[in-house]
């Protein structure tokens, strides 16, 4: 059995979480606490991929991050080397569609903090970056840990946006999903069972965690 | 050095106007019933809200000049005020002395402080575990650990029993002695107003009314001062 595809999967997902949690976390900051004008245009924007079907994402992303499109061609200047059908586009890809996975808990993590705190934190010298990182963050603890598991759980079942990116290449591109996608079409339905089981279990462990957390979160309030 | 406040907003009600004086070392107390306007009040002179129009000087400094042509407004965090919610707003997962010293880098005065206000004892605790008193007391620490030019309280002591109201009375008396800075009180409790104000000022509508006090006070002011044992200064 090759367990090359879980770990290229478990990769990405600890990738795309840690690259999500950096971006999301003040993003979902920005968009709970700066009275910005057209705020609803932004949240409806970051919130497409919960609606879109992935392949029309991945379409998107596509003509993106192809040889035609403005990213691609950027990566392809700056290293030398085409974006799409490599690591670094399929990270890339998840972590856009994965977005709303980690805003979406955090603002609510963030709206329910007792806004006194950050006014109190005002009065007291604080900018509003230093009010993020001082008192936001370390108050935000169980909810960023949920979104990072949501997160990660939701990358490790990607599967049309990275095929529509990615292709289908081993060590490289060929996630969990896809490998069992081909292993099925192949016919080789035993090595389906044997990742798929694998992939049940730990999305199970992953899910069981959160809901753990999120119980103890409840109660501890 | 004193606390000037000439302010207009209009609030969904009514309009908010209202021209004050405080000089440094008083405690000028706002007194009115819920919704009045007086906690927008002490939330403009914080800078948490702005109003429409007026100018708010503090000491040699403007806070707020919404008359001239350039428009001053001072942010929160560059007003140097200490800040006494209604119901201690203490950061949960700071202890005692990290709660005091958030804003406060002088560690001389924040052992100067546990000890002021009684509370060296908790220290090392979080909030969530010592009494609604005992939080009080640390926010009053954690408020004028800045070494504010301006203390604000905003009715600090309606959520307590009291017991404990007559306890933080008492503190905020020997607090009073001790500071020479403009302090404002919000407040609908008139025993309070009387007791601990060296002015107070009614409002009522978002507007001054010097027959208030006449009209809302039952009891002579002087009774009352005999349920705190710190002096009264005038009412």
């Amino acid at each position: 059995m090759d367990y090359a595809p879980l770990i290229l999967s478990l990769k990405l997902a600890g990738v795309v979480t840690f690259g999500l949690l950096i971006i999301g976390a003040p993003l979902a900051y920005l968009l709970v606490f700066l009275p910005l004008r057209g705020k609803v245009f932004i949240e409806s924007l970051l919130g497409l991929p919960l609606v879109l079907p992935p392949t029309v994402f991945g379409f998107f992303l596509l003509i993106l991050m192809g040889p035609e499109g403005v990213v691609g061609r950027l990566h392809q200047v700056a290293t030398g080397r085409p974006l799409i059908f490599t690591f670094g586009s399929i990270a890339l890809a998840a972590m856009l569609h994965g977005i709303p996975y980690v805003v979406q808990p955090l603002k609510s993590t963030y709206s329910k903090l007792d806004p006194r705190l950050l006014e109190s934190a005002a009065v007291l010298g604080c900018s509003r970056t230093s009010s993020f990182f001082r008192v936001v963050l370390p108050n935000s603890l169980p909810g960023i840990a949920g979104a990072a598991i949501l997160t990660f759980a939701h990358t490790m079942g990607e599967f049309g946006v990275i095929l529509m990116i990615g292709g289908s290449i081993p060590g490289e591109t060929k996630v969990a999903s896809i490998a069992i996608y081909e292993f099925v079409e192949g016919m080789r339905y035993a090595e389906a069972w044997q990742l798929s089981l694998a992939l049940l279990v730990l999305s199970y462990v992953i899910l069981l965690g959160f809901n753990i957390l999120e119980r103890r979160q409840h109660y501890g309030s | 050095m004193a606390l000037k406040m000439r302010i207009h907003k209009k609030l969904p009600h009514f309009n908010l106007e209202l021209n004050l004086h405080c000089p440094s070392g008083e405690l000028l107390t706002l007194i009115g019933p819920s919704g009045s306007g007086k906690t927008t009040a002490i939330r403009i002179l914080a800078g948490l809200e702005k109003p429409d129009s007026g100018i708010i000087h503090l000491q040699d400094q403007i806070l707020c000049d919404f008359q001239s042509p350039q428009k001053v407004w001072v942010p929160t965090r560059k007003r140097r005020l200490g800040y006494v919610f209604q119901e201690a707003s203490l950061f949960p997962h700071l202890r005692v002395r990290e709660n005091i010293s958030f804003g406060c880098k002088d560690t001389q005065r924040v052992e100067m402080l546990l000890d002021l206000l009684d509370i060296r004892h908790l220290q090392d605790q979080h909030p969530h575990a010592i009494s609604g008193g005992e939080r009080q007391r640390v926010a009053f620490a954690q408020a004028l650990a800045p070494n504010p030019k301006l203390l604000l309280l905003d009715e600090p002591f309606s959520a307590l029993d009291i017991t404990t109201r007559k306890q933080l009375r008492e503190v905020l008396l020997l607090l009073k002695s001790e500071i020479t800075i403009p302090m404002v009180m919000v407040t609908h409790d008139l025993e309070e107003a009387a007791l601990l104000g060296d002015r107070v000022v009614a409002i009522e509508q978002g507007k001054m009314d010097t027959d208030w006090l006449a009209r809302n006070t039952a009891v002579d002011f002087q009774q009352k001062s005999t349920l705190c044992s710190g002096e009264k200064k005038a009412a």
